[in-house]
């Protein structure tokens, strides 16, 4: 599943890419192709996703802060309103454990009464650091304290009144204690009711604050799962795209090896075709030529019987009627036999070469050096009428088919022997080069060379270049490509005119791995 | 040299009781093959048909009816059907299996050759171009003719 696959296939072919030109390496990287950009696509909502997550993390995590926030102000402010009710306590206590002393003077009671006199100092400090960070409250303690101060100088006045034994002096302060007391009592009251108003507002905004957290984590999560959710399809509509696109691939790798497959049989249907074409019509034209000649030969023998008629009754003929029969005649019969023996010739280069394609090869290890120097011997006679020398280079070793090459190098050879230069030796030179699969065979020459123009030209049937002073059909070098095509390998010419030429003959060094092979031995030529 | 007619009852060689069946579409080629065959000093019945229909019927209706010892000279290239099938059809006829074939005709394939040979063709000839040698051949074919032992036909 990598993304960046499909859009390297569309920067390589133009034609995927919308036969737009193509641009330079980099420029695939910052402009997308169509097919990178739809890859994209199916990123994006996973990336979003997981960008929502962190977003939602964060929040998350700040309201979990601003929550734990506002949870201790609300527990700061239950502490306030404890320590404030504990001081009332303690004041209460102190009053009443007072009037207990005056009362009743048992120790028991200013055990307790100091005890509650300490406490409530100890709380009021209390009171005035926990209500440090509010001004109002501390307006209010502000107020509370003297009002405290002055209730607590009482208890100790009354106090010392009682350690003088004076407890009715004592009682009769009572009514100011209550006073003082109900005042302090009164701006107790005071702060803890803004306490608790400070509470209710705090509780609520700690509430708010616990529900938004809620719905932030339950909304981001939501969406984060949507994304997620969308994410997933999209890619498995990618992967899915994909697997799509790999069968495609298949499917039109395989059609396109039918086609090859196909489109090779129709080729090789119609090599077959054309080359029973050609031995059809090459064969078919033969019989009529087998009347032409015949009944020449009946004419020839007519036109003797009629020869022999004159010579013996000398006077039966005028003189035009002598000439007709005894010169215009035969002269007509050779001209009808030399052109007859001359199509005989064609038709059977023709038939000869449609039977080339149906020969099956055989391969086998040929030496080329001995199959040249057996060709020397064959045409020594052509060579020393000529002055005509063969040098050889070493040849490679060749696996090929014996006749094929006998009959392609014999030709070759033949013909360089045919068309020299009169006024110069004849000098062939044979030499060889290995190019990887294939050997590459030169034959050349001194003799008159070829001209540009003709040298495409003279490997076709029936076609010659140059002065035409030789005999020949122009059938030569015509079968030597057939030959050569035959073998699975190619030929070129180098000439000029005048100065010689080079047959440069490709050969695949082992037929045996040469597709050629495969068209053997159709044999069907009915 | 003097052999016109088609057809010319044979003499008084034990051979001359061989019918010989030509099959030539070719009438010209018929002709000289006739005209050399009488040069050669052949002068049994030839019955010329033209196409492979008419080949077989005379094979199998007409000639072998009789009764007649038989020769077929078989071109193989004819209008209606392959000489080849001509072949097949007499050699694989019980009846007529015995009868001597000589192919006559313009392939010199190798394999075709081969394979009338395999079907049981006595003898093939390839129509020569150069007209001597289709002489030779015929005069050959004539001398051949003259002392190749022709079985009766037994329908």
């Amino acid at each position: 599943m990598r993304p960046t696959d499909a859009g390297n296939t569309s920067k390589s072919d133009p034609e995927l890419a919308g036969g737009q030109p193509r641009r330079p390496f980099f420029a695939s990287f910052v402009q997308p192709g169509p097919n990178r950009r739809r890859a994209l696509i199916g990123w994006l909502p996973f990336a979003i996703g997981l960008m929502v997550v962190v977003a939602v993390g964060i929040l998350t995590a700040r309201q979990v802060l601003v929550n734990q926030r506002h949870n201790e102000r609300v527990e700061h402010t239950l502490t306030v309103i404890m320590v404030a009710t504990s001081l009332e306590g303690a004041l209460t206590e102190a009053n009443s454990t007072q009037r207990g002393l005056l009362l009743t003077a048992h120790p028991a009671f200013r055990t307790r009464y100091e005890d509650a006199r300490l406490r409530t100092r100890a709380l009021l400090q209390q009171l005035q650091e926990l209500v440090a960070d509010n001004p109002a409250q501390q307006a209010r303690l502000a107020r509370l304290a003297p009002l405290l101060r002055a209730r607590m100088a009482e208890f100790e006045r009354v106090d010392a009144l009682i350690r003088d034994g004076d407890l009715a002096g004592g009682g009769r302060r009572a009514l100011i204690a209550m006073e003082q007391t109900t005042d302090v009592r009164n701006m107790l009251g005071m702060v803890t009711a803004a306490e608790r108003g400070l509470l209710a507002k705090r509780r609520a905004a700690a509430e708010r604050s616990g529900d938004a957290l809620m719905a932030l984590s339950v909304g981001g999560l939501t969406i984060a799962a949507l994304l997620v959710g969308l994410s997933i399809a999209a890619l498995r509509r990618r992967a899915a795209e994909l697997e799509r696109a790999g069968s495609d691939v298949q499917l039109l790798n395989d059609e396109l090896e039918s086609r090859v497959a196909s489109r090779t049989a129709a080729l090789g249907e119609a090599n077959e075709e054309i080359r029973r074409f050609a031995y059809i019509v090459s064969h078919d034209l033969r019989s009529p030529l087998v009347n032409i000649m015949g009944f020449t030969a009946e004419l020839a023998v007519v036109q003797k019987q009629a020869a022999a008629v004159l010579e013996r009754e000398g006077n039966v003929a005028e003189a035009a009627e002598r000439q007709a029969i005894l010169v215009d005649m035969p002269e007509a019969l050779g001209f009808i036999r030399a052109s007859t023996v001359r199509m005989d010739r064609l038709i059977k280069a023709i038939l000869n070469l449609s039977r080339l394609g149906r020969r099956a090869l055989t391969p086998e290890d040929i030496d080329l050096g001995a199959l040249f120097a057996s060709l020397a011997v064959t045409l020594r006679s052509q060579m020393e009428a000529t002055d005509t020398e063969l040098e050889m280079d070493p040849l490679p070793p060749i696996r090929s088919d014996r006749l094929a090459l006998e009959q392609l190098f014999g030709n070759l050879l033949d013909n360089a022997i045919k068309y020299l230069r009169p006024d110069v030796p004849g000098r062939l030179h044979v030499s060889a080069r290995s190019l990887g699969p294939s050997i590459e065979v030169t034959v050349a020459d001194n003799g008159r060379g070829i001209a540009a123009a003709d040298q495409d030209r003279v490997f076709e049937l029936f076609r010659r270049a140059g002065s035409q002073d030789r005999a020949g059909d122009g059938v030569g070098l015509a079968h030597v490509r057939a030959l050569v095509r035959r073998l699975g390998g190619r030929i070129r010419l180098e000439s000029r005119l005048g100065e010689g030429s080079r047959f440069l003959v490709e050969l695949p060094r082992d037929i045996g791995n040469s597709p050629v092979t495969i068209e053997n031995g159709d044999g069907d030529e009915q | 040299m003097n052999n016109d007619g088609v057809t010319q009852e044979g003499g008084s060689r034990d051979q001359q009781q061989v019918t010989i069946l030509m099959v030539e579409d070719d009438e010209g080629h018929a002709r000289l093959i006739e005209k050399n065959i009488r040069r050669a000093g052949v002068c049994n019945e030839i019955v010329h048909v033209t196409d492979g229909t008419s080949a077989l019927h005379s094979l199998t209706q007409g000639l072998a009816d009789n009764h007649k010892p038989m020769l077929v000279l078989l071109d193989l290239n004819l209008p209606d059907m392959s000489g080849i099938a001509i072949l097949e059809h007499l050699k694989s006829n019980s009846a007529l299996k015995r009868i001597p074939v000589i192919i006559l005709t313009t392939t010199d394939d190798e394999r075709e050759i081969q394979r009338c040979y395999d079907l049981g063709a006595n003898v093939y000839i390839t129509k020569p171009l150069a007209y001597e040698q289709f002489a030779t051949a015929i005069l050959q074919l004539g001398l051949f003719l003259s002392v190749i032992q022709v079985p009766e036909v037994r329908a």
